[in-house]
């Protein structure tokens, strides 16, 4: 076991330094900081300072080494834009957008399970189709535009909820539902057809051949299983959710990492870029990790041994 | 009988609470903008949003009174004493929220700070021709420029005071965190794109201010910035676009507020590019061939003025002598022809949300050029720094969508970066407006010098390097327990919000 975890940690490791250099070409190919950092109208010789000063004259491959040398000891730099450490910008950010994910993902499970399991358990009844539509409803509508149908329903015609902004618990609800809402659907799907193919198993019918009760058979048999591929789900779909909260967090002004990534972007502000590009990457890989982790107890036929060589 | 009251007394309690509260509420302000501050160490940006929240916790040496005139500040008087130096003096009395006093030696460490060559700040390019700060008694300063500069009064509007001892003792960095200013408003709290709010200083030297604590709230997203006003969630928004203000003002708490603003909105012509462009009968064509009148009245509903050059009204030296150029596709056809240009097709740049209905009228510009015979197709860079980039690196299309306004509110901040040979904005080069810019820019004389911008700005229109468009209207969304206007500066001051 600490073999395997020792290998998938190296693995990990060499996944993040992949992805630093993509972000770090890709992001050097969109061109110069300067110039937005700038107002338009400044001399060439105040641009030149500029540059000399964010040590951008360097060949790509200097900045590159000066970058993940600094970024192993866990400095990142200087945000560009906000001239503070590019970490602390980041750690100022991520608790919102964590407890967004959290609440988003919180959300699609409590909703997205039982309606799942429900619509197997009645499969090809008004339940079931009702999920259905539900479903389909919950991926083909965009965030964005999702968004704001909330805001007008719920902040502006009923006025339940706060437009706008991070106040508390009640500012969390719109938010929460329309990041959720895509996870939602694709959780009850995985829920129902997991489920409908436990069902079908041999000892669930011998279970319910021996006259265990409905309940029983469906909670502590069925569902035990139907759980494992969920929970590999459950464990990408944080992931996504992380990244979805950018469109998120723009609609609803929520002060989160996403929206941070944005501004960032925009305005070309490597270091921040960068930063947060590996924050999110060591959160999803560690999210990954666990997940993988978590199968043996779940599922006692995964054992991970030591390779056979 | 002792619990028997303890319910009451907590229930009032809740209730007067709940009333102080309420009261403190009500003379307290939310200001929804696009973006939020980039710093709260003034010096440290450019940025119009930031600079107008910055405002609060900062003063200026002078500033400009809702006309945009020029008027005393923290400076109560400044006059030329010689071709290069300006004597100002100083207000007594004021001091720094951190109690520190405001002085002369205050404005030569501010002035010092920006050029300091470690310091990123892009405010170096606005006080390029200030050579050194004089003191000269505690409360005189004699500022000393490289040339002649009759823009210095325009530049001390932008020069914000820094408290010296408190940036020593903190430094840059916790400066820009927990700003000190010598403003109406002091600073509380700034939560990273969430919120910053600041309270009234009442020992400014103005007097106490009615609005008793403001927050400034970024929200990125139109539609949730209508909502918050609609829900009470914000007192004042910018930015509403024409279509929107039906719908707003259809609520009795709200009320809509529009000003003409500085900022202007026009289609750069490449002429540098050399080919048809470099022609000054193919862009007066140009001119000709589009109804912008119509433009503005169907597209921004009326909410845009005419241009006659590349100066709106409300800068000093525009000049409202210079006719409109004419909607007359029939002379525009006629240039076309004795410029040999019969079959001219053209590219339209355009952003996508940078300004009021940026895209849309782009696209209306080129439907008229091309119903007018110059086929015009609109090529969409939503990306503001790539389309930042096209300009920069003069390779824009033949036609760019430009709009400009800084807060100097300094004519020549108008045209040496448009039109001046070799700039970095400029697509255009012309020896006898380089001369003019010249000219004017150094002209210590203002009538002299108001008549050097009346002759340069002509000379533009007939040049035609635009196609000349269309002042925008600044719209804001406001609470109707708000009495407050807007001014022309895109500026927002809590000094002038009352209730």
């Amino acid at each position: 076991m600490l073999g395997y975890v020792g290998r998938r940690l190296l693995q990990s490791l060499g996944v993040l330094l992949g992805v630093s250099v993509i972000v770090f070409l890709l992001l050097h190919l969109t061109g110069d900081p300067t110039r937005l950092l700038l107002p338009l109208e400044a001399r060439e010789e105040d641009v030149r300072q500029l540059r000399a000063l964010l040590g951008l004259d360097d060949p790509l491959w200097v900045q590159y080494v000066r970058f993940l040398g600094r970024a192993i000891r866990g400095d990142f730099g200087l945000s560009f834009k906000h001239q503070l450490p590019a970490l602390t910008l980041i750690f100022q950010t991520l608790p919102a957008t964590l407890q967004l994910t959290a609440a988003g993902l919180g959300l699609a499970l409590v909703v997205a399970v039982p309606a799942g399991i429900l619509a197997a358990l009645r499969r090809n009844s008004m339940v079931d189709a009702i999920c259905s539509i539900g479903v389909l409803l919950g991926q083909a509508m965009p965030v964005y535009w999702l968004g704001l149908l909330l805001i007008m329903v719920f902040a502006v015609g009923l006025g339940w909820f706060p437009a706008a902004g991070r106040d508390g618990i009640r500012s969390l609800v719109l938010p929460a539902m329309a990041l959720g809402a895509f996870s939602m659907a694709r959780i009850a799907r995985m829920a129902r057809s997991g489920m409908l193919e436990v069902l079908a198993q041999d000892y669930v019918r011998t279970a319910r051949a021996a006259g265990l009760r409905a309940f029983v058979v469906t909670y502590k048999y069925a569902l035990k299983n139907a759980a494992i591929p969920l929970v590999t789900i459950v464990g990408l779909e944080f992931g996504v959710l992380l990244g979805g909260a950018v469109i998120t967090e723009t609609i609803f002004a929520w002060p989160g990492v996403g929206r941070l990534a944005v501004d960032a972007i925009f305005s070309r502000d490597y270091p921040l870029v960068q930063a947060i590009v590996a924050v999110l990457a060591t959160v999803f890989v560690v999210i990954n990790l666990v997940v993988d982790l978590v199968y043996p107890y779940l599922d006692p036929r995964i054992v991970y041994v030591r390779s056979a060589r | 009988m002792h619990g028997t009251f303890r319910l009451p007394l907590m229930l009032l309690a809740l209730f007067l609470t709940a009333t102080v509260a309420w009261a403190a509420g009500e003379r307290e302000v939310t200001i929804a903008q696009g973006i939020d501050a980039e710093f709260l160490d003034v010096q440290m940006t450019n940025n119009i949003v930031t600079l107008i929240i910055n405002g609060a916790i900062y003063d200026t040496l002078l500033t400009r009174d809702k006309q945009l005139q020029i008027v005393p500040h923290l400076a109560t008087s400044w006059k030329l004493v010689g071709d290069k130096v300006w004597e100002v003096k100083l207000r007594q009395g004021v001091k720094f929220h951190n109690g520190e006093p405001f002085d002369a030696n205050a404005v030569k460490f501010s002035a010092e700070r920006i050029q300091r060559a470690d310091f990123k700040s892009p405010q170096k390019g606005w006080f390029g021709t200030l050579d050194r700060v004089e003191i000269v008694d505690p409360f005189t300063v004699r500022l000393h420029t490289k040339t002649p500069d009759p823009a210095m009064p325009a530049r001390m509007t932008l020069m914000y005071q820094m408290a010296p001892k408190y940036v020593a003792q903190v430094g840059d960095a916790q400066a820009n965190l927990k700003p000190v200013g010598t403003g109406p408003f002091k600073f509380v709290e700034w939560q990273k794109n969430e919120r910053i709010v600041v309270e009234a200083n009442d020992a400014h030297w103005t007097g106490k201010p009615a609005v008793r604590r403001a927050t400034w709230r970024p929200i990125p997203e139109l539609g949730a910035r209508i909502a918050a006003l609609q829900t009470g969630q914000a007192d004042i928004i910018v930015n509403v676009p024409p279509d929107q203000m039906a719908t707003l003002q259809s609520s009795k708490a709200i009320r809509i507020e529009k000003v003409p603003s500085c900022r202007i909105i026009s289609f750069t012509i490449a002429q540098i590019k050399g080919g048809p462009l470099a022609d000054k009968r193919v862009r007066q064509a140009l001119n000709h061939a589009v109804d912008m009148q119509a433009i503005i009245d169907a597209v921004l509903m009326g909410n845009g003025k005419r241009l006659n050059s590349w100066m709106p009204p409300n800068v000093w030296g525009y000049d409202p002598s210079i006719p409109l150029y004419e909607y007359n596709p029939k002379k525009a056809k006629e240039l076309l022809a004795a410029a040999g240009q019969t079959n001219l097709t053209l590219t339209l740049q355009a952003p996508n949300g940078r300004w009021a209905m940026d895209k849309d009228i782009a696209q209306a510009v080129a439907g008229q050029l091309t119903e007018n015979g110059i086929k015009t197709t609109v090529k969409v860079i939503g990306e503001w720094g790539a389309y930042v980039r096209t300009i920069l690196d003069h390779k824009t299309e033949d036609i760019a969508m430009s709009g400009w306004c800084l807060p100097s509110l300094e004519p020549d901040h108008w045209v040496t970066p448009n039109l001046k040979t070799g700039e970095p904005v400029s697509q255009y080069a012309n020896a006898e407006v380089d001369k003019l810019i010249e000219q004017a820019r150094a002209e210590m004389n203002a009538d002299k010098r108001k008549q050097l911008y009346g002759q340069l700005l002509r000379v533009i229109h007939d040049e035609a390097p635009y196609i000349f468009g269309y002042q925008q209207m600044d719209i804001y969304g406001v609470n109707t327990r708000l009495k407050w206007t807007p001014r022309g500066d895109e500026s927002i001051r809590l000094t002038e919000i009352s209730f």
